[in-house]
């Protein structure tokens, strides 16, 4: 009997812990805005603003630089190639003897052979 | 009270979202600390929430009322941000283990809230901790009922749902909560009779 009334004063109390709990809900009053909010909100937004246009400037000026340095880049490499060519066709057009002697190392009668030849014409 | 200029907002006046945030501002920060519970964070979060405001204005379709709309972006920051905490606090691999109905309430050692009084403080801390275990749906619709004060049309509103799943929500939050509170109490209630 004892225990029985134990466990409902028990239940009891319980039930009104959980009940102040939930009502304390109910009773939360509104709070003031914190002072200077409304500056501080727009500084934040000023400053996000001037970081964002910071941010596009240097994108700006870095993508400017990749695409002169791209076409600095190619036209390089087509004087290069144009260059070597002519550089090549010219090489080709004074060959003489001694630098056909120099490459392919013939025999000394076939070099004199050729002379003669050359002679001849 | 102005009326909030929303062409203007569009085009990102500085005064028009001045006038917004004396608004709005108080009901946001309000709002922010019936979730986050600490005024400081809830005070950064009701900022997050104008600039956020501020960069996605334009996608504001006026199908609502724009202390909807704030009160929408509020909430999802509040819930990033305390999801973030809940975060840094476990171990992320221990996460998927615990069940979250199994969680047992821990007092938010932070807890800061000016608009409860001292001899409220200790209940309404077991019912922010109780509350922060709920799903975010349940924890939304319970603090814009019980401490925002709206009504279930408004509440459906803000959460993109029925009233009828309103009245499902708050239900199950009361429950949960009750069930919760129990729990954390059981302790102390023995502790007392003895």
């Amino acid at each position: 009997m004892n225990e029985k009334n134990n466990n409902s004063e028990k239940d009891a109390g319980l039930k009104a812990l959980v009940d102040r709990a939930m009502h304390s809900a109910g009773k939360t009053g509104k709070a003031e805005l914190p002072a200077f909010f409304t500056d501080r909100t727009m500084l934040r937004i000023r400053g996000m603003e001037h970081h964002r246009s910071n941010e596009n400037k240097t994108l700006a000026w870095l993508k400017a630089a990749a695409v002169i340095l791209l076409v600095a880049a190619n036209m390089y490499t087509l004087y290069y190639i144009a260059g070597t060519d002519r550089r090549q066709t010219q090489a080709a057009g004074n060959a003489t003897l001694n630098d056909f002697v120099n490459e392919y190392h013939p025999s000394d009668s076939t070099v004199v052979t050729i002379e003669n030849n050359l002679n001849d014409e | 009270m102005q009326h909030p200029d929303i062409e203007a907002l569009k085009a990102n006046d500085e005064d028009a979202f001045r006038n917004l945030i004396e608004l709005y501002g108080k009901a946001v920060f309000n709002l922010c600390l019936n979730i986050v519970a600490n005024a400081e964070e809830a005070e950064d979060q009701a900022q997050e929430t104008f600039i956020e405001a501020w960069n996605s204005i334009g996608s504001f379709r006026q199908d609502s009322e724009i202390k909807t709309w704030l009160y929408r972006i509020a909430m999802n920051k509040c819930y990033d941000f305390l999801r973030r905490m809940k975060r840094k606090k476990r171990f992320s691999v221990m996460q998927p283990l615990l069940n979250r109905d199994e969680e047992p309430i821990e007092l938010p050692s932070n807890f800061q809230h000016p608009g409860i009084t001292l001899e409220n403080k200790e209940s309404a801390q077991a019912l922010f901790a109780a509350l922060e275990t709920l799903p975010d749906n349940q924890q939304s619709a319970f603090v814009l009922y019980e401490m925002e004060g709206m009504d279930y049309r408004q509440i459906a509103q803000t959460l993109d749902v029925s009233v009828s799943s309103v009245e499902a929500l708050l239900f199950r939050a009361r429950k949960e909560l009750r069930k919760k509170l129990e729990i954390f109490y059981t302790p102390r209630a023995s502790f007392k009779k003895k």
